[in-house]
């Protein structure tokens, strides 16, 4: 099977068990591609603002839930906003999430750093759709 | 002896005849043709003062007065047309040797025809003294005629102007004056004005209007001697030389100014010009003083009959005044004679009664016959009383007209007395006080109405002076102060609520209000009312003038609004109460859908998977054992939608007392591991509240909660110490409890502290359901929770249950 997409993910949730849904699929469609998981949403800052992607010809796709204890998806975001060491160019992100509530939606859509919102689960033909829209 | 006897008669009688006619005033003068004397008759001298010889060097014409000169001519002219004819009538002055002239009569005949004269006789006499006399005749005629005339004038005229007007008229006519005027002086008598005149020239007019004259002049001269001014030759003797020059240019040679009299005081003046010297003589000046004086007589009459006209015209007016004032009033007046048993009505009682008002005269005791049946006894009484002492008497009563109609009326009646101190007669005035008195009572029964009004509204209504003193208060203000309201009126403030802390604040404000002239509004004015109780009021103070004096003072009204405000926030905290309600109800549901949609998309990630192709047995049995987890969540998201339902639903669960040493000791029992293996320690306190009415399980569940949190999130480098007390307020029990925990960043969280799934801390296992449920147990009971906490510090959680429950 030939690789559709060179680029890396990164997944911050803190259920494991959507990490495990999310990394598995991707794995069927990019095989190569290395993904990175985390359920801590800090550990997962720590990693994206000192990952080194100079050689990824792709942007990194970065999976990022809402709903998560002490530290919510929004607040990730804000702190990628206000970091000098946040590639924005390096990445499109894209908020996954659960929620059905059209506020989560629209915050997604007019956030500058945001691609676009998926809606819980992740399948194989969101995956693609994702790769083609970059 | 004859001839000498003829010759001695004939000397004798020639003797005498020379001698007649050396004596005679009569005189012969023979003329040649250009007027010379070539004879004259020795009487001449008699006539004339020139002796012959004289005489027979001058022409007639040279003698004769230059003013005769063209009648002479005349004269000479027919008598060289008639030759022998004797011309009679020529009467003309020639100069006397003495220098004054003397009037000649002559006879004058052409006898030139004859030789043994030829020459013209002109036979003449001194008729002078004649013609003085006819003169003075005439002069005499004249003011004669002049004064008659002015005397008609003065019958006939009504006004000064037109007297004045006439007796000019007459001066120039009948008087043959040259030029008559008449002056009135000013009141300082510092100028005269010019009010009637004849003959000036109009160009003149001006000179003699509104002039000042000198003092020693014609006008000062009648002042200061009160006599009359003559002046027979101006040319000479006038010391005015503006005025000498006048008189000359105009042809004045002598005037005369009298003096015109108003009761006998000089008012004006009457001056009279003529244009011959010495014109004035004795007679003259005595008659024009006689028509002076009659002119001055006429004024006196004239100013008389004017103060008379005046004096009726002031009387009618004021009599007419006197009947409209009555009418208008409906204030009549009459008089009753005692002794004719007449009574006199004016129009206006008349129309009081309804009697005619052509018909003043009425009987004695007609009024009597109208007095209300009701009122006869009363009005007998007291009529009865008056005519046994005399008295005055006045007094209200009510009268009956001819067509039914009642009239209240208000009678006064005074005694009239003669000389001998009896009563002749009653006089006095009757009043219809009909329109006052039913206004009076209108007027009356508005004030009732409004005293009424003011004192069953529940609106507190005062009124107060610049000093702060009360002028009006309401039975609703007087009662709030535990007063009447006659009670309060001159109070102060300080003198009626002495409690009270912002008199002198109010004080200061409704001085601005009466100063300024703008209303106030007070909101809120905060009262203790006489059970202490705090009211709240809302006034209303407009600047308002007492009626019937100048006086202004602040009236305001003010409304109690305690048990609005209360209502007011009661409802405010209701909405708040539900608006947050609803708020937790969104969240509610949101967070169910969230996290029941977490598991389900796990669910329907993972058979994906499993269905999809290239999965290994390891991956197949991965994801059972997820998919077994997964339902696990759900299932206990279910469970925990059910517990927190079923405490929403329980609300009216059994409440009964409970102490809180029992039920914290039910928890420690509980997680008794957790408490010895953490070293918790817990320090309580219920001394001043020891027991509250709940659900024992709901207190149970708060407490348990509480203490599991502050053991989960407790600071690793430190021992968990735990405090909790309860106490009582007026109206709630409150509950404190403290951990030195690591406490929640409320700026960040502060929103959702208390919301269902919210975790703040990821390093524990929450699941972030326990503030929740706390949360919802307090409220399910009535209560309030807050928090207070700080990061690494601990958290306050205060419970408030309102007492009343």
């Amino acid at each position: 099977m030939e690789d559709i997409y060179q680029g890396s993910f990164v997944i911050i949730d803190d259920d494991p068990i959507n990490n495990l849904i999310c990394s598995k699929f991707i794995k069927k469609i990019c095989p190569r591609s290395m993904i990175k998981t985390f359920t801590l949403p800090l550990d997962g800052v720590k990693f994206v603002l000192s990952y080194d992607s100079v050689d990824n010809t792709a942007k990194t796709i970065l999976l990022l839930d809402i709903n998560m204890p002490a530290t919510s998806g929004w607040d990730v975001l804000d702190t990628f906003t206000y970091s000098n060491d946040f590639r924005k160019t390096d990445y499109a992100i894209y908020m996954l999430s659960s929620s059905i509530a059209t506020e989560d939606r629209n915050r997604a859509k007019t956030h500058p750093l945001v691609s676009g919102f998926i809606e819980k689960p992740l399948t194989i033909a969101s995956i693609h759709k994702l790769i083609a829209e970059q | 002896m004859t001839d000498s006897l003829t010759e001695l008669n004939r000397d004798q009688s020639e003797r005498r005849y020379r001698t007649l006619i050396e004596q005679s005033s009569d005189a012969i003068a023979i003329l040649t043709v250009t007027g010379i004397p070539f004879y004259v008759s020795p009487s001449i001298k008699n006539v004339l003062g020139y002796p012959e010889e004289e005489l027979l060097q001058m022409n007639v014409f040279d003698i004769c007065h230059p003013d005769d000169r063209d009648s002479l001519v005349e004269v000479m002219t027919k008598v060289m047309a008639n030759p022998g004819m004797p011309i009679k009538g020529h009467i003309g002055r020639i100069k006397h040797k003495n220098g004054t002239w003397r009037w000649l009569d002559a006879i004058v005949t052409n006898m030139l025809h004859d030789p043994t004269i030829n020459g013209i006789v002109d036979n003449f006499r001194d008729v002078t003294d004649i013609i003085e006399a006819e003169k003075q005749l005439q002069h005499a005629n004249r003011l004669y005629a002049f004064i008659s005339k002015v005397n008609q004038a003065i019958v006939h005229t009504n006004t000064e102007n037109d007297l004045f007007n006439q007796v000019c008229k007459i001066a120039t006519e009948t008087g043959q004056f040259k030029t008559v005027w008449i002056g009135l002086f000013n009141t300082d008598y510092t100028r005269v004005n010019l009010l009637a005149e004849s003959n000036i020239l109009p160009e003149d007019i001006a000179a003699f209007t509104n002039i000042p004259f000198a003092p020693d002049g014609p006008h000062g001269t009648i002042l200061s001697t009160q006599a009359p001014y003559v002046c027979n030759n101006i040319e000479r003797d006038l010391q005015l030389p503006d005025w000498r020059s006048y008189a000359i240019k105009r042809g004045y040679k002598s005037c005369m100014v009298l003096p015109l009299r108003l009761f006998g005081k000089i008012v004006g003046s009457f001056s009279i010009y003529s244009s011959e010297n010495d014109y004035f003589n004795d007679k003259e000046v005595a008659l024009l003083v006689a028509a002076a004086n009659d002119i001055s007589f006429a004024l006196d009459i004239l100013e008389k009959t004017k103060q008379k006209q005046l004096a009726d015209e002031k009387l009618a007016h004021s009599e007419r005044k006197l009947r409209e004032a009555q009418a208008i009033a409906h204030f009549g007046s009459w008089e009753v004679n005692l002794n004719k048993n007449t009574t006199t009505w004016s129009e206006e009682a008349l129309r009081i009664y309804g009697l005619p008002e052509n018909e003043p005269i009425q009987r004695g005791d007609v009024w009597l016959d109208y007095v209300h049946p009701d009122d006869m006894e009363q009005v007998k009484k007291i009529s009865a009383e008056t005519m046994e002492n005399y008295s005055n008497s006045a007094y209200f009563h009510r009268i009956i007209r001819k067509d039914g109609s009642v009239r209240n009326v208000y009678v006064v009646s005074k005694f009239e007395f003669d000389k001998q101190g009896k009563p002749k007669g009653i006089y006095g005035v009757i009043h219809d006080v009909t329109d006052l008195k039913l206004a009076d009572e209108k007027l009356k029964q508005s004030e009732a109405n409004l005293n009424m009004i003011m004192n069953l509204i529940p609106q507190h209504i005062f009124a107060k002076d610049y000093n702060g003193r009360f002028v009006f208060a309401n039975k609703s203000f007087a009662t709030l102060c535990g007063m009447e309201p006659e009670d309060i009126v001159t109070r102060t403030m300080d003198e009626t609520i002495p409690d009270n802390n912002d008199n002198d604040k109010y004080l200061e404000q409704d001085r601005n209000i009466i100063d300024t002239g703008v209303q106030h509004i007070n909101t809120s004015v905060v009262f203790n009312d006489l059970d202490g109780k705090e009211r709240i009021f809302h006034t209303t103070k407009v600047p308002y003038t007492l009626p019937g004096k100048n006086e202004k003072v602040v009236l305001g009204i003010a409304q109690d609004i305690t048990e609005q405000r209360r209502t007011e926030k009661e409802r405010a905290n209701i909405l708040a109460d539900m608006m947050q309600r609803n708020k937790d109800l969104e969240q509610f549901s949101y967070i169910i859908s969230h996290n029941l949609r977490s598991p389900v998309a796990n669910i329907k990630g993972l058979t994906e998977l499993m269905n999809s192709e290239g999965n290994t047995d390891e991956d197949i049995a991965t994801y059972v054992s997820e998919l077994a987890v997964t339902a696990g969540k759900l299932d206990e998201v279910i469970k925990d939608l059910n517990q927190i339902l079923q405490i929403k639903s329980n609300a009216s669960e059994h409440t009964e007392l409970v102490t809180f040493e029992e039920v914290i000791a039910d928890v420690c029992l509980s997680i008794n591991d957790q408490i010895k293996n953490e070293h918790v320690r817990i320090l309580a306190n219920f001394s001043e509240a020891p027991e509250i009415t709940c659900i024992k399980s709901y207190l149970h569940s708060i407490f348990f909660n509480l203490i599991s949190n502050s053991i989960k999130y407790r600071h690793p480098e430190r021992t968990s110490v735990i405090s909790i007390e309860s106490y009582l307020t007026t109206d709630k029990l409150t509950i404190v409890y403290k951990d030195n925990g690591l406490g929640i960043d409320l700026n960040k969280w502060a929103k959702e502290v208390f919301g269902l799934y919210r975790k703040f801390h990821s390093n524990a296992d929450g699941k972030g359901i326990g503030l929740y449920m706390i949360k919802t147990h307090v409220e399910t009971m009535g209560g309030k929770i807050y928090l207070d906490s700080e990061v690494n510090k601990g958290v306050t959680f205060t419970i408030e249950y309102p007492t009343t429950l």
